[in-house]
């Protein structure tokens, strides 16, 4: 999984400036500072964590196909911010065969708009983005 | 002994001329007969078979459905997040039917014990309309609302679901990341219900075959049976 984890996180930071999950957020992305993997760190207030969940079960007759799951989930400092980076990446990544730079596979994403989560305790609102994969000739590794 | 002449015609189409008549060969005219009568009633089977063909697959398809359904909540209690039980037995399932032009629930059924013992009280809304629509699907939800720390209305059912970080504080039931939502017992955790779909998502086409199937040969025994009785 760990390929897929990292495929996304470089997705986030090779964004060119103009992309609207770029534009909406305010800044570029850097893995470890401002787009995480796995862990929610308490700064910044503005970041994005990958987080993966199971997903539906391997292709049990050729093998060659699997379909993991990932949460984005989206920390900013308003409630209109989070939502715009949020639907951007759901706009972005739908469909998208690119977002996984070293696997050969599709993007999904599972609801049409964010989820809001809840605010955390400083406030900030948290928004969540699940995105299903498509993954072909491929062992999650 | 005058003889009249007559004009005689074997054609369907309407004679033309004073006087003009349609004549047909007694076996023809015979022919029809039974024909026509044939034909209504083999209208009337196919129109009775027909109807009886759509009810019986909608029946069973249905069938299939909410005992998918039923599976599926039984799966998702089981990981279902849970303090006060109160997540674990809100869980659902309907069966609905129609489309978005319009439809309702057709069968609702809520388990009857919280940690799912596996006994469903079920409650047949409108059974009839489910067996008359074309378009049947099931729901499966779990509806829990309460408030966060500080007194906003909050999606229980959501946030248990959706919540991937850990909040089983290192003391055991302290949350770790925030409020005293859930405990997260051994075995219970987020994705509770899609997790238990997605174990089942493989077999929806075998249960659908096997409803057609099941109405098929619903049918197939019915009609023979009203063969042999006469009613055909």
């Amino acid at each position: 999984m760990a390929t897929l984890l990292y495929d996304v996180a470089r997705y986030f930071t090779t964004l060119n400036a103009t992309n609207p999950i770029r534009t909406n957020f305010g800044a570029a992305f850097t893995f470890g500072t401002n787009v995480f993997v796995g862990v929610v760190p308490a700064t910044p207030t503005n970041c994005v964590t990958i987080l993966p969940y199971g997903g539906r079960p391997p292709d049990t007759r050729t093998k060659k196909a699997q379909y993991p799951s990932l949460q984005i989930r989206v920390r900013m400092s308003s409630y209109q911010k989070g939502y715009k980076v949020t639907q951007a990446i759901i706009n972005s990544m739908h469909l998208n065969d690119k977002v996984c730079a070293s696997i050969r596979g599709i993007a999904y994403a599972i609801q049409s708009q964010p989820v809001f989560l809840e605010y955390d305790e400083e406030e900030q609102p948290i928004f969540l983005a699940n995105m299903d994969f498509n993954l072909i000739q491929y062992t999650v590794s | 002994m005058a003889v009249r002449r007559v004009r005689a015609t074997f054609s369907k189409a309407a004679p033309s001329g004073v006087g003009a008549s349609v004549y047909n060969y007694p076996y023809e005219q015979a022919y029809q007969t039974s024909m026509k009568a044939f034909e209504t009633k083999i209208n009337e089977v196919m129109k009775v078979l027909s109807f009886d063909l759509r009810r019986a697959l909608t029946k069973y398809i249905g069938d299939e459905l909410i005992h998918l359904g039923y599976e599926i909540l039984q799966d998702a209690v089981l990981h279902c997040p849970y303090k006060t039980g109160k997540l674990r037995s809100s869980g659902e399932v309907n069966l609905i039917y129609g489309s978005s032009r319009g439809g309702g629930v057709a069968i609702q059924a809520v388990l009857a014990e919280a940690d799912s013992s596996g006994d469903f009280m079920v409650e047949k809304v409108a059974e009839g309309r489910a067996t008359d629509s074309k378009a049947l699907s099931i729901e499966i939800q779990f509806d829990r609302t309460g408030e966060d720390e500080e007194g906003r209305s909050l999606d229980i059912a959501l946030w248990a679901h959706e919540q991937l970080l850990p909040y089983w504080g290192p003391t055991g039931m302290k949350a770790k990341v925030k409020g005293k939502y859930f405990a997260r017992q051994p075995g219970t955790g987020p994705k509770y219900l899609q997790n238990a779909y997605n174990k089942q998502v493989g077999t929806v086409d075998r249960r659908i075959r096997e409803g057609i199937n099941r109405g098929l040969r619903f049918i197939a025994g019915r009609n023979k049976y009203l063969m042999e009785v006469g009613e055909i």
